[in-house]
């Protein structure tokens, strides 16, 4: 991820999920589609949450949240309630 | 009794694996334990986050919830059922069943009713240990309820005075039935005792420091708990119910760990995502399902030779039999061997009633003091599984795994697939004919077919294939018997509606032809 791009503006957030779902091989297009029917399972999740820990900081993901909010819109809402590196993510 | 026929080239090469004998102590988890309790009570036994319980405390704690289970009627040879969040209540609630001289049954409380219902019933369990009321009790009719709260026990309670045989049943795991009931597999306090002594798969000795990861309902916590707390050593629990490897990399490094068991499919996600989390372990033990070559090779490379080391077993045979130190590149080999028996613990490749010699593919047979005494309330499924045979000149007791496999010249031992239609997914053992045995109880269903294929992100899934017999039948309505009739685990992840099940010149189900009609709209929630 650039510098430029914030990935704390939702859109940005958007297409990092979405982007990472796929690469993940889920059938994924966009916010209304919902990770565990994209074919999510929980080792998928794990790899999901990594990959947002690593670019977000730590526990920008909850697992609890991830479970009981799964649509990728609701997977966006909760890297930026959760996320402490706010706007210093890029570096 | 059957005598098996012998080659000499098939004595030769199970002459080779089986010299595994060695010592371990005749006595039970309640002797070994207090034993290793008594001789270093300040040693650390048990973390949890910031807690640490020394030897002493958790013994003496152990000790007086014993005395409760006792008050309330539990005597040795009962079994009672264990729901406790990891955490030092469910070892201290372990412990205690164990020095009552019962057998601890684990069950997850997010099983079906019907399900938890007909378990407690096969192993005749009457009383429960959980550490909350919620979702235990009242559910469960004539059952007594029990709850762990470690703040009223006394932690200088003093050992039971009671001796246990170290051939009496330590716990009972029930594993998928084919048909529609679960198994119940009953394991002797030896069975584990001969896995955790003088161990070749891994150094287990007083610094051993080893993280509980799996659900108690899957045999490898008995390795992660007993391997630590019978030599004296440190069981480090997870603090979570969902893994993430950010804390399970603070958790490694911050305890020290020295030996940890993954799953075969949390393996691979951690050679992908970030194998640098393994760094400071010695041994990296993994197994519940054939190996991928390309994970293990990059595991490899990355830790270098004899850090990762393949173990397999079925629970019948008390955790792992067998075991592979990755000890050379594995690129050109057709499979990740499974390798040499572990000790005290023999493998026989049979077919048709003669033993195989090198390169000959039968079924994997195991032998040795870690055999479960056989099925609960099974006994016909017991005799045919369980059998004794004259194996030159002596009498052999063997365990039938179903598994195919041959002996390398070398002795190591590569598995063949199966002999029956049982599956791994994620690490789960599931027997294709249970689902289906349910599935065919619905109303709306005429016919079905049940097998595993694989998502587009490459994991394994299981897939239903069902022939509705009226309009009423959906994908949904069949996922909703399911449910309440079958752990999650067993769920299948796809539900695909057909019209009618396409058979191969053989007369058997067209598997493929069927897959290759996958249609993803079909597929129900979760």
């Amino acid at each position: 991820m650039s510098e430029k791009e914030n990935p704390m503006v939702p859109e940005a957030l958007l297409a990092w999920v979405v982007d990472e779902c796929r690469k993940l091989g889920l059938r994924v297009s966009g916010g209304e589609d919902d990770f565990f029917e994209a074919g999510g399972t929980s080792l998928t999740a794990v790899k999901l949450i990594d990959r947002a820990e690593r670019d977000f900081g730590d526990d920008s993901l909850p697992p609890d949240e991830l479970f009981t909010e799964s649509r990728i819109a609701e997977i966006v809402a909760s890297i930026q309630r959760n996320s402490k590196r706010a706007g210093a993510v890029a570096d | 009794m059957e005598m098996i026929a012998l080659s000499e080239a098939a004595l030769a090469v199970h002459r080779k694996i089986n010299g595994t004998d060695g010592s371990y102590p005749a006595e039970s988890l309640k002797e070994l334990f207090e034993r290793a309790a008594g001789r270093r009570p300040e040693a650390v036994a048990v973390i949890h986050q910031e807690r640490k319980l020394a030897y002493r405390e958790l013994n003496g704690l152990a000790n007086s919830l014993a005395a409760r289970l006792r008050a309330a009627g539990v005597t040795p040879g009962d079994v009672v059922g264990l729901s406790v969040r990891r955490s030092p209540g469910m070892i201290v609630a372990m412990l205690a069943i164990i020095k009552c001289g019962a057998t601890y049954l684990p069950f997850d409380r997010t099983w079906p009713d019907e399900r938890l219902n007909g378990i407690f019933g096969q192993a005749d369990c009457a009383v429960l240990l959980a550490d909350e009321a919620t979702g235990v009790t009242g559910r469960f009719e004539n059952m007594q309820v029990l709850l762990v709260d470690l703040a009223v026990l006394d932690a200088t309670a003093e050992n039971p005075d009671l001796r246990v045989r170290p051939d009496a049943l330590a716990y009972i795991v029930f594993t998928s039935g084919s048909t529609g009931s679960p198994k119940g597999v009953p394991i002797r306090h030896e069975g584990v005792v001969r896995l955790v002594f003088n161990a070749r798969y891994v150094n287990l000795d007083e610094n051993a420091v080893i993280p509980q990861l799996a659900s108690l309902s899957f045999d490898a916590a008995v390795f992660e708990i007993w391997g630590a707390l019978l030599n004296g050593g440190t069981c480090v629990l997870y603090p979570a119910d969902f893994l993430r490897l950010s804390e399970l990399r603070q958790l490694l490094r911050r305890t020290g760990a020295t030996a940890v068991f993954l799953t075969t499919a949390l393996f691979n996600v951690i050679v992908d995502e970030d194998p640098g989390i393994l760094d400071g372990v010695q041994t990296v033990l993994t197994g519940g399902e054939a190996h991928s070559l390309r994970h293990v090779e990059r595991a490899r490379k990355h830790y270098g030779n004899g850090k990762v080391v393949s173990v397999y077993g079925p629970t019948e045979c008390s955790v792992f039999a067998t075991f592979y130190p990755v000890l050379d590149s594995v690129l050109g080999e057709s499979a990740l061997p499974i390798g040499l028996p572990i000790q005290n613990t023999s493998l026989y490749i049979v077919r048709d009633g003669a033993l195989c010699a090198a390169g000959e593919v039968g079924e994997v047979c195991l032998a040795g003091p870690g055999l479960s005494p056989g099925y609960l309330g099974m006994q016909e499924m017991t005799s045919r599984k369980f059998v004794e045979y004259d194996i030159d000149g002596k009498m052999v007791r063997l365990y039938h795994t179903g598994d195919r496999g041959y002996c390398r010249e070398d002795g190591n031992v590569v598995f063949q697939g199966r002999l029956d239609d049982q599956v791994k997914v994620n690490g789960f053992r599931i027997e294709l004919g249970e689902i289906a045995h349910f599935m065919n109880e619905v109303p709306h269903v005429r016919q079905s077919y049940v097998t595993t294929s694989e998502k587009d992100s490459g994991e394994k899934v299981v897939v239903a294939f069902v022939v509705p017999a009226d309009k009423a039948c959906t994908p949904q309505a069949c996922h909703d018997h399911l449910v309440a009739k079958i752990p999650g685990y067993m769920l299948p992840g796809e539900i695909h509606l057909c019209d009618s099940l396409p058979l191969t010149g053989s007369g058997k189900v067209d598997r493929r032809a069927l897959l290759s009609q996958r249609r993803y709209q079909d597929a129900p929630t979760r």
